[in-house]
Formats: structure tokens, C-alpha cells, sequence
């Protein structure tokens, strides 16, 4: 075998309930999915003989049994020689158990491989010249990761291309505060020996801007699944050759885009810019939580709620927070519309004095409300 | 500011219309539909309203003013003076939009911020107070007139009123304010304590509040509830690590087992077999060593056998003959023993004889004799103390020289010479005696049987003397020392007679002489103990060989019975060792033990193993069973879609906490301004309206009611209090107009400026109205009123310009 072509992916994490988003819950539930077959079709298209999901591929261990089947169903699909499917912290192994994976292994066709345990798989039977050498999760939390047998693991020379395949945080990129999630280093890893690594746990893609050096690969979750995701769903393909050079390709999946926005309004013209933005075909599949802070004049100020809903009609779904968003009122404005000591007059003059801005948008919305 | 005059091009339903203002009264007069209203509002828009408008704007605040056959421009002109001064301002709202003021020295402005601030400098009293104020034409004040006479319930104090008409003015009501910021209050702020920052009484989200809460803690709960979700999906996380943590070493365990019992069972199986054969060869095994030892053992219980057969008659011999040797030494020995009996027994007796000897030659004193000696001294001693118990002292002195004898008590005489002068004493016991030639004087102690005494004395005296001199001693002590002697010499002979009938036993001395005569001993024998010890040894050696043989025999016999004979016992070893053989191919054919373990280990070790796996298996299954019912309660969302969740929440809760504090302190500021503005404050306005008030109605209500505390109303020239809402429709129209001239000047102060009324004498009474157009006409000078009204007969009584409006809105001819 000249070379090892692998699809890599991780953290897919079908059966997220995403029921902060009501709206749209059955879609994002649904996109996760579609991005799984998207990626299989991918892999498919470019002739990859390894699909490898390195873990959380399931949201929980008590993920429903139809999502199981479901995602065995489309990996069944890929048309290379072997799918590696590794448990990760969310869908650990639960050894000696009736437990998802075992509905998966039975759902699944037969070149589809559950990596289950510490141990050396030979990919010869699939007719690939490999070998992974596996570090399944067998719990959600864990001070230790199981990386260590590897090094210890005899290699076998007559094979080409030793892959291993982990799951958890790596020092330097992963947040892991009480080093409960498998922490590891890059050192450890390379100190393994293997040619390449292939990881899952870390949402974000690592390296950013993969090389033939790095022998390290996060590949990013497919489909983001929060606005703490910014990026775009990801995948990659490693080209690994037979003198073990790696080329990664990065690749870009996912259905659905979350963004966060807070954005400064002085005049209307800026209201227009992000509403301009927003509503490019771009976004038509793009979450957008967005805040809006500033002064506009009552006019502009009263067309938001049309804006929030040119926005709801185009985004997949809106959370719009404008709140900080007030009508530009002044002393001038109150001189203009109230009668000097009417009431209305002498308590938006003295909100306005007191510089108490939210409170005086809300009295002045309640004044509007009242007024015959 | 004065308007002189307005151009509308066209504004709504009218076109081409100019319309000439004076200062004072001008009363545009019409018909219902002529365009009064539309004059109006071209005044006030062409004044306040700017042409640069947003679309929307535009379509909120003119759009109802494009023609209504077509067209899409509005514009109209207004000229107008300040202080003298002529302007010209000109707007078109719509396709075309500008603006253009005119200032009098004919700098133009089309900047519509700039030109609003030269309007407010003419018109000198802020937009607001202007719109709502001088130019209301369905007037702020008519409608919280309106709003009192409809209010029934509310009996207000005219202070209040006045209050309530300044506060009111821009339409909109300080209750139905009040309102709205209470019910925007409880929609947030119901149930929630600010001061605790929890919801009310406590009740947390563990007790909460099911109905009629506010968003604050609604937020609030669907916060805490997202937090307790959290919390237990980490609680549940935890536990089914724990619990699968358990299943892993229950797993490992039962692997571990299962590895060695897979490994060993084959072992297991043959290890009983192994133990049972292993029994049965050490069977074999010992049954081999007896046969061996038997075969071994049997000729040679034999030869020992015979051997003894030899040996015994010698021995028999010996001790026949020891026997005989003993019997010789043992009666020599007896008549050696009697012999040294009868020496030692003379010897004693010749003591004897000396010890008796040596008591005949010794002086004899007895123990009855020294007794009798020792009464007789006891008895003298006694009496001598009697005599001696009395003391005498005697003095005496000597005139001359004297000779005397004197005996104290017993004592001998003694004789003294005494020279003259010299004095003597005597300290006697009992009695003293002093005898001179010439006298004799013998002093006792007084004792009445002192001579008996001394008889008995003398006579005991003598009495020992007689016994001593009998017995041949000189004293007492002498007689001691004698008896001692004899004493001990009479022990000795006991002794020496003791010492002998010890020797002789029940002997006589002279017996055992005759028995010693008899004895006759060989020489050179044994002593007996020598010989006796001898036989023993030859006796026990006789017994123990006759033990051996019978053991022998005994051995022998079981073995013929047990074998029949060395042949047979031969061939049984034989069969013995093939069966062994047997066993152990048998035994080496099983499967292997463990290194180091024997059989009956290696079964409770493998016994152990699967018991453990048994209870590693059953372990698992409980622990199984344990984590299928941590399932069956697990949450919907994993522990990250939670803490997103709560992060949401947490933003929504301080979005609505921000909210409700906004509305507290718009509440806050509301109460603060509500108190400040007591009707106190409006005492001036309030006189001017009295004032008014008085004139129109010829002094029939002359005065407000001023007391807050009373019912509102006005005073009736009667005295009558009227409260307000039972005033009459015409009363109320007065009302209106006071109000709105006293507003005017409140604010124009001595200013000019204009004010524009609406039809004020329509349910005014024929003098009332004459009295209002009087009241105007008066506040109309120095200043301007505009006044629209479909009343002609108003227009005449109010005199100044009149603008006569057809129904087409134009001019009447």
C-alpha cells in the first residue's frame, strides 16, 4: 500500500437535544445527521480507505437506540475498506455490557470497526496495511489517559502505517481545569512512535492550519452545536505516504453556522450594515445571537422590530437582545414632544439628567403606551 | 410669535388657500368639512414638523396629509413676526421635501434642526409646550376635562385638578401612567424580594410559586431549576462513572477468574483424580515398604530367634549359680552385720559402767536436797524482808568518848569508838541495836511481831545450817554447784543405757554374746550386693531375650498368617510394585498442576476461582441492574447542553432583573416627582383661573375650592360647593377656557405669542358666551388668538378678523 488515505472526524455528537433553541430543535437535531452522511459521502468521493471517528460520535451512553441504528446505517455507506469508530467520554465503552455499542456493532455492516478496547487492531483483514492502536473512553471523566500501552505495544514491522487514535484533552489547546477529561500531551503522543495521530474531544480543528509536520490531528466537530462554536463545521483528510509524509487537507461540513454578535449602533446606517449582512444568502442557514447597543431617534428606533423580523425571516434562528438599544432621547427631544412641567415632561427630564438611559427608554416607551 | 399669514399649496383636501392672520382675535369660521382642522394642522406641521422624514416617518406623520386624488408632495408657507421682525418659512414634505426659513434679513435656512431652533426662539416657549398648549386644537386639557367629567368616582380638590390638567397636558394620564408602570412593575417584580435578591417568603425553586408570579422570578426559577438539572446531570455523571467503574473491576475480575478457570478446568477435572490416585499410589507405596520390610525382617526374626534358643540355657546356668552365690554372701553378710551389733554393743556398755562408777564417787546432792536448801533460803529472805520493811534513822552525838557496839537489822555487831563531840547515824532497816557497857538500847521499826520474826529467822538460820553442814557444803551455792555435778553425771548414765538398749533392740547384751559365739563365715565371698547385681542383670537379660523370641514369634506367626509363607510373601510384593507402576503412568497421564501447588491446593484454589467469578458475575449483575435504573432516571441533555442552557438563563434572569429595577426606579422617580408636585404649585395658575372662571360667569362661582381635603368643586356665589362633576356642561366649558387662557399666559408670561381654540362657546349660555368673548378678546391683546368655529353668531361676538371658510375649505366670496 502506497499510501493511507484517511477521513477523520470526531464529536459529532448525534443525539443532542438542543432544546435551548425550541424553534429549531428537530432541524440542528436532524443537521447532525445530514453532516455524518455528508461526510461519509465526502470520504466516498475522495476515495478515502479509512473513515475514523475519534469519539463522541453519540451525545450520551443513553442516546435513543433509533440514533443508533440510524448513524450505523450511514457509516454502513462508506465505500472504503474499513470505518474505526472509537468510543470518547460521552459515548464511553462500558466493558462487559449490553450498551449502545452494541446495538451499533449489530446495526452496523461488517466493515464497520468499534475500537473498544487498549489493544493492536490489524487492518489487513480489511485489506488496509494498518494498524491502530486504540485509547477508548470507558468512563465521562478520567485524571488518567490510557495511552500507555501503547509504547509498550509491540510493533509490527512487516506493517506500513501505525495509526493511533485517542480521545480527551491535550495540554496547551484543551480547557480542562480539574484534568478530569484524559488529559495528554503532544509529547506523550509522539513519544508513542506511531506515524500519526488521530484525535476527538477538542471542538476546535488543531493545528489551525494543519502541515506536513504535525502528526497530531483534531479534526473539529462537524456541525457546530452552540454559540460557543464560532467556527464552521470541519472535517479532514489526511494523505499519509508511504515514507509517512502527511498531507492534511481541511474540509468544511456542517450545515448549520453559529454567530455571535454585539454590534455598536449610532444611526440607523449601522443597523442597515448588519441587516445587509445578515441576510446574505450566507446566512440562510446561520444562527445569530445579536445584541444591539446604542441611541437611534425614535423613527429608526421604532423600525427594529421590522428589522428583527427581516432577520427571523432569512436566519435559521434569532436571538436578538436589544435591550441596550435606546431612542436617542435628550432634553431637546423632551422640549420638543412634552409640555414644559407635565409630568411626562418632568420625569423623562429627570432620567435624562440623572443619565440613566435604560430607565428613561422605558419610561418614555410606557409614556407612549399611556398617551391618548 | 405672531402668524401673520398661511399659503397651503396643498395640504390634504385643500389647495391654493392663503389665509391672512392679525394680532388678536381671528376667528376662522366654516362649516363642518371646510378645512379647519386641515388650517390647523398645515399650521402646526409647517411649524414643528421637519421636511427631511424617513419613509416611514413620513408615512406616520404626514402621509394622511397627501392630496387625496394624488400627488406626492405636501407644502405649505407660513409668514410670521417675532418681535417686529418678518419670516417666512416654507415646507414640502413628500417627493420634494424642504424646508426654508426665511429670517428678516434674508439669510435663508433649509437645515431643518436650525430652523427648529429660530422657531423656538420666536415662539419662546418650547414645541411641546407650544403643541400642546397654544396650539391644541382637540386639546390635552379638553380631554382631561373630559376624563374628570367622565370619572365620577373621583372627587378632586381643585388643587388637584389644576395638578392634574398642568400634568396631564401632552395626553397622558399620571394614573393611567401609574398604572401601567404598576403593571409593568408586578409583571416583573411580582413575588420577588430585592432586598433577599430571592423570590418572596423564601420559596425557593424547591417551593415555588405555581401561579401569579412576575418574569423576575420566573427567570428566576427557570435559572435555579436549569441549575438543579445541571447538578444532577453532574451527580449522575459522577455516579455512572462510579458505577461503571465498579462494572469495569467486576468485568476484570470476572476475566481474571474466568482466564483461570478456562486455563485450569481441564486440571481441575483431573486434579480429584490426581488427589485420589495420588492416595492410592502412596498405598501402594506403603504397602511395598511393609512387604519390603517384612521380607527383610521375617529371616532375620528368625536367626534371632535361634540365636536366643543358644543364649538362653547359658544364661539360665549363670543365674542358677549367682542365685546360690547370693544366698552365701547374704547370710555372710548377716552375721558380719551381727558382729559389728555386738562390738558397738560393748563398747556402750562399758561407757556405761564408767558413768556409774564415776556417780558412786561423786559427792551426793540431789535435786530434792538442793530444793530443800533453796525453801529454807527462800524462807530466810522472806523474813529478812519483813524485818527490813521498817527504816530506823538514828542520830546520835556523843558528849564524850564512848565505846559501843551496834547491829542494824541482822547484821553482825559492830564495834565503834566514838569521840566526844562526834555525831553517829544509822539508817537500819527494821532495827538497830546499840549496846554500851552501861546501857543498851535496841530501836525496831515498830512491826509488832518483829521478835517473832527474829525467832523465826534465827531459827531458819539454823535450819540451813544444818542441812548445809548435812549435805557437806558451805553454802547455798556450793550446794548448787554440787548438785550440777551429780546432776550431770546422772545424764550421762541415762544416756549410755540409752545409747545401749538402742544397740540391743529387744537383745539382751548376753543373748547377742551367745549369738556371736555361733558364727560361722567362709572367706574370701562377695559382697552380697555385688552378686545380687549379678543375677539381676543375667535375670533381665534372660527376660528380655525371652521377650525378644516371643516377639519374634509373635512377628512370625502374624506373618505366616498374613503371607503364608516368604514365597507367597514375595509375589505379593510383586503385584504390590506392578500396581504402583500402574498408578503412577495413570497418574502422570493427567493434566499438569501449577508449579508449586499440590492437588488439595490447587482444587481450593480453582474452587475459590470459580466461586469468585460467581461473585464477580453476580456483582456485575447487580451492578448492571443498578446502572439500568441510574438510566431509566437520566436527564434528557448531557451535562454541556445544561451549562449552556444556565448560561442562557443566567443572562436571561439579569436581563429581567435589570428590567424590574428599571421599573422600580421609574416608580421611584414617579412617587419623588408626584410628591413634589402638590397642588401648592400651582396656586398662581389656579387664581388665574378663578379669575377667569368668575368673570365668565359673572362672579357665580367666585371662588376655587382650596382645601385638598374637601370635596372639589367651586363656591356658588350662594356659597354652594359645586363639585366638578356636577358642574354643567357650559360650567365645564368656562372651566376649559379659564384653564387655557391661564395656561397661555403661565407660559407667554407678557410675551407675544398666540394661542388657537376650538369652538369654546358651544354649550356656553347666550351672557356666558358674551363673557368668554370678552375674556379673550382681553387676553387677545398684545397677543394673537386664532379661534376656529362653525358658528357665526360666535365669530360676530368675538369681533377682530374673521376668515370665512365655505364648504370647499375656500374662502367665502
Amino acid at each position: 500500500m502506497k499510501n493511507l488515505r484517511i477521513f477523520l472526524t470526531s464529536d459529532i455528537h448525534l443525539g443532542l437535544k438542543f432544546s435551548g433553541y425550541p424553534e429549531i430543535q428537530k432541524e440542528l437535531a436532524d443537521a447532525r445527521f445530514e453532516t455524518l452522511e455528508k461526510c461519509v459521502l465526502r470520504a466516498n468521493d475522495e476515495k478515502c480507505h479509512v473513515f475514523a471517528v475519534g469519539g463522541d460520535m453519540f451525545d450520551k451512553v443513553t442516546v435513543a437506540k433509533r440514533d443508533v441504528i440510524r448513524a450505523a446505517h450511514i457509516l454502513s455507506e462508506f465505500e472504503g475498506n474499513v470505518v474505526a469508530v472509537m468510543p470518547g467520554n460521552h459515548d464511553y465503552i462500558s466493558l462487559g455490557q449490553d450498551d449502545l455499542w452494541a446495538v451499533f456493532r449489530q446495526a452496523a455492516g461488517d466493515h464497520v470497526l468499534v475500537l473498544e478496547q487498549c489493544k493492536v487492531y490489524h487492518l489487513d483483514h480489511y485489506d488496509v496495511d494498518a494498524d491502530i492502536y486504540p485509547a477508548p473512553c470507558d468512563a465521562k471523566h478520567s485524571s488518567e489517559n490510557f495511552i500507555d500501552w501503547v509504547e509498550e505495544a509491540a510493533k509490527d514491522e512487516s506493517v506500513t502505517f501505525h495509526v493511533g487514535m485517542a480521545h480527551g484533552s491535550l495540554e496547551g489547546l484543551s480547557p480542562d481545569f480539574n484534568r478530569d477529561y484524559f488529559p495528554m500531551t503532544e509529547s506523550e503522543l509522539l513519544h508513542t512512535g506511531l506515524d500519526v495521530w488521530l484525535m476527538g474531544h477538542t471542538h476546535i480543528p488543531y493545528p489551525e492550519k494543519p502541515d506536513i509536520r504535525d502528526r497530531v490531528f483534531y479534526p473539529a466537530t462537524p456541525e457546530p452545536d452552540g454559540f460557543d462554536c464560532r467556527h464552521e463545521g470541519k472535517a479532514l483528510i489526511l494523505d499519509i505516504d508511504e515514507n509517512k509524509k502527511i498531507t492534511p487537507l481541511s474540509i468544511s461540513t456542517g450545515k448549520y453556522r453559529f454567530h455571535h454578535d454585539a454590534v455598536r449602533i449610532k444611526d440607523w446606517s449601522d443597523v442597515k450594515k448588519v441587516q445587509d449582512s445578515y441576510t446574505a444568502e450566507e446566512h440562510k442557514k446561520t444562527l445569530l445571537k445579536l445584541k444591539l447597543f446604542g441611541r437611534l431617534p425614535e423613527e429608526d428606533y421604532n423600525k427594529l422590530p421590522q428589522f428583527r423580523e427581516a432577520l427571523q425571516k432569512h436566519l435559521a434562528y434569532l436571538q436578538f437582545d436589544e435591550t441596550e438599544m435606546t431612542v436617542k432621547i435628550t432634553a431637546d427631544v423632551i422640549e420638543r414632544e412634552f409640555t414644559q412641567g407635565s409630568f411626562p415632561y418632568q420625569l423623562l427630564s429627570s432620567l435624562v439628567s440623572a443619565n440613566e438611559t435604560e430607565t428613561l427608554q422605558e419610561a418614555y416607551d410606557i409614556i407612549r403606551k399611556v398617551r391618548s | 410669535m405672531i402668524i401673520n399669514s398661511i399659503h397651503i399649496t396643498v395640504f390634504a383636501g385643500l389647495s391654493g388657500r392663503d389665509i391672512k392672520f392679525e394680532q388678536g382675535i381671528n376667528v376662522v369660521l366654516g362649516p363642518n368639512e371646510a378645512g379647519k382642522s386641515t388650517i390647523f394642522r398645515a399650521l402646526e406641521n409647517t411649524l414643528f414638523t421637519p421636511a427631511d422624514l424617513t419613509p416611514s416617518r413620513f408615512q406616520r406623520l404626514m402621509g394622511h396629509y397627501l392630496p387625496i386624488g394624488g400627488g406626492d408632495t405636501i407644502e405649505a408657507m407660513i409668514h410670521f413676526s417675532h418681535s417686529g421682525e418678518n419670516y417666512e418659512l416654507k415646507r414640502s414634505w413628500g417627493a420634494t421635501a424642504s424646508s426654508k426659513l426665511t429670517l428678516p434679513g434674508g439669510a435663508v435656512i433649509t437645515d431643518d434642526e436650525k430652523i427648529q431652533v429660530e422657531i423656538e426662539s420666536c415662539i419662546q416657549v418650547p414645541e411641546g409646550t407650544c403643541k400642546n398648549v397654544m396650539m391644541t386644537y382637540q386639546s390635552g386639557l379638553t380631554q382631561t376635562l373630559d376624563n374628570l367629567r367622565e370619572d365620577t368616582d373621583t372627587q378632586q380638590s381643585f388643587g388637584d385638578l389644576m395638578r392634574t390638567v398642568v400634568m396631564e397636558m401632552d395626553g397622558v394620564s399620571v394614573d393611567a401612567f401609574k398604572a401601567a408602570v404598576e403593571e409593568q412593575h408586578k409583571t416583573y417584580t411580582k413575588r420577588w424580594d430585592f432586598d433577599a435578591e430571592y423570590p418572596e417568603k423564601n420559596r425557593g425553586v424547591n417551593n415555588q410559586y405555581k401561579i401569579d408570579i412576575g418574569t423576575i422570578v420566573k427567570a428566576f426559577y427557570t435559572k435555579e431549576e436549569l441549575k438543579k438539572d445541571l447538578e444532577d446531570a453532574e451527580s449522575f455523571e459522577r455516579d455512572m462513572d462510579k458505577v461503571n467503574g465498579h462494572i469495569r473491576e467486576a468485568v476484570k475480575a470476572l476475566e481474571k477468574n474466568d482466564a483461570f478457570i478456562k486455563e485450569h478446568k481441564k486440571a481441575r477435572g483431573d486434579a480429584e483424580k490426581r488427589s485420589r490416585l495420588g492416595a492410592e499410589l502412596n498405598t501402594f507405596e506403603l504397602k511395598i515398604e511393609k512387604l519390603k520390610k517384612v521380607n527383610k525382617d521375617w529371616p532375620v526374626a528368625e536367626q534371632k530367634i535361634k540365636d536366643i534358643e543358644i543364649q538362653l540355657p547359658k544364661l539360665e546356668k549363670k543365674e542358677i549359680e549367682f542365685t546360690k552365690e547370693r544366698d552365701i554372701a547374704q547370710k555372710a553378710e548377716d552375721s558380719r552385720d551381727l558382729l559389728s551389733q555386738y562390738e558397738r554393743a560393748k563398747a556402750k556398755k562399758e561407757k556405761l559402767e564408767a558413768a556409774e562408777k564415776k556417780l558412786k564417787e561423786t559427792q551426793k546432792l540431789t535435786a530434792d536436797d538442793l530444793q530443800t536448801i533453796r525453801e529454807i533460803a527462800a524462807e530466810i529472805t522472806r523474813l529478812k524482808t519483813s524485818l527490813s520493811a521498817g527504816k530506823l534513822y538514828v542520830k546520835l552525838r556523843a558528849k564524850k568518848a564512848l565505846s559501843l557496839k551496834s547491829q542494824e537489822g541482822f547484821s553482825d555487831e559492830s564495834a565503834q569508838k566514838v569521840k566526844k563531840g562526834k555525831t553517829l547515824e544509822w539508817d537500819a532497816e527494821g532495827r538497830l541495836k546499840l549496846e554500851h557497857e552501861d546501857w543498851t538500847l535496841e530501836a525496831s521499826s515498830g512491826e509488832d511481831n518483829y521478835k517473832d520474826l527474829m525467832a523465826q529467822h534465827e531459827e531458819v538460820k539454823q535450819s540451813l545450817e544444818k542441812q548445809l553442814k548435812k549435805l557437806k557444803v558451805d553454802s547455798m551455792e556450793q550446794a548448787e554447784t554440787v548438785y550440777e555435778a551429780y546432776a550431770r553425771l546422772r545424764q550421762d548414765i541415762e544416756t549410755a543405757q540409752d545409747n545401749l538398749q538402742a544397740e540391743l533392740d529387744e537383745e539382751t547384751f548376753s543373748d547377742l554374746e551367745k549369738h556371736v559365739k555361733k558364727i560361722d563365715v567362709p572367706d574370701k565371698i562377695r559382697k552380697a550386693a555385688a552378686v545380687v547385681e549379678d543375677l539381676m542383670r543375667t535375670e533381665n537379660e534372660i527376660n528380655e531375650l525371652k521377650e525378644d523370641r516371643d516377639e519374634y514369634k509373635e512377628k512370625i506367626t502374624g506373618w505366616i498368617e498374613e503371607y503364608t509363607d516368604a514365597d507367597d510373601l514375595l509375589l505379593a510384593l510383586a503385584e504390590l510394585t506392578g500396581g504402583k507402576k500402574k498408578k503412577t503412568t495413570e497418574i502422570e497421564g493427567l493434566a499438569p498442576l501449577p508449579d508449586g501447588v499440590d492437588a488439595d491446593d490447587f482444587i481450593e484454589k480453582y474452587d475459590l476461582a470459580e466461586e469468585d467469578y460467581d461473585d464477580a458475575k453476580d456483582e456485575k449483575n447487580r451492578l448492571i441492574l443498578e446502572k439500568s435504573q441510574l438510566e431509566a432516571e437520566a436527564l434528557e441533555s448531557s451535562v454541556e447542553e445544561y451549562e449552556k442552557e444556565l448560561r442562557e438563563a443566567k443572562d436571561a434572569f439579569a436581563l429581567e432583573l435589570k428590567k424590574g429595577r428599571n421599573i422600580a426606579r421609574i416608580q421611584d422617580v414617579m412617587d419623588d416627582l408626584l410628591d413634589e408636585m402638590d397642588s401648592g404649585t400651582y396656586q398662581s395658575l389656579q387664581d388665574d383661573v378663578a379669575q377667569y372662571t368668575a368673570r365668565m360667569t359673572d362672579n357665580r362661582y367666585a371662588e376655587i375650592e382650596m382645601d385638598e381635603s374637601l370635596p372639589a368643586g367651586l363656591h356658588r356665589a350662594d356659597g354652594e360647593v359645586i363639585a366638578y362633576d356636577r358642574l354643567s356642561e357650559g360650567t365645564q366649558d368656562v372651566l376649559s377656557i379659564a384653564l387655557k387662557l391661564a395656561m397661555a399666559d403661565k407660559y407667554l408670561e407678557d410675551r407675544e405669542g398666540f394661542i388657537i381654540m376650538d369652538d369654546p362657546f358651544v354649550d356656553l349660555d347666550p351672557q356666558r358666551q358674551e363673557r368668554a368673548a370678552a375674556v379673550i378678546r382681553d387676553f387677545a391683546e398684545g397677543k394673537q388668538v386664532i379661534l376656529f368655529t362653525c358658528h357665526p353668531a360666535h365669530a360676530k361676538l368675538l369681533g377682530g378678523r374673521t376668515i370665512e371658510l365655505n364648504s370647499t375649505g375656500k374662502k367665502a366670496k
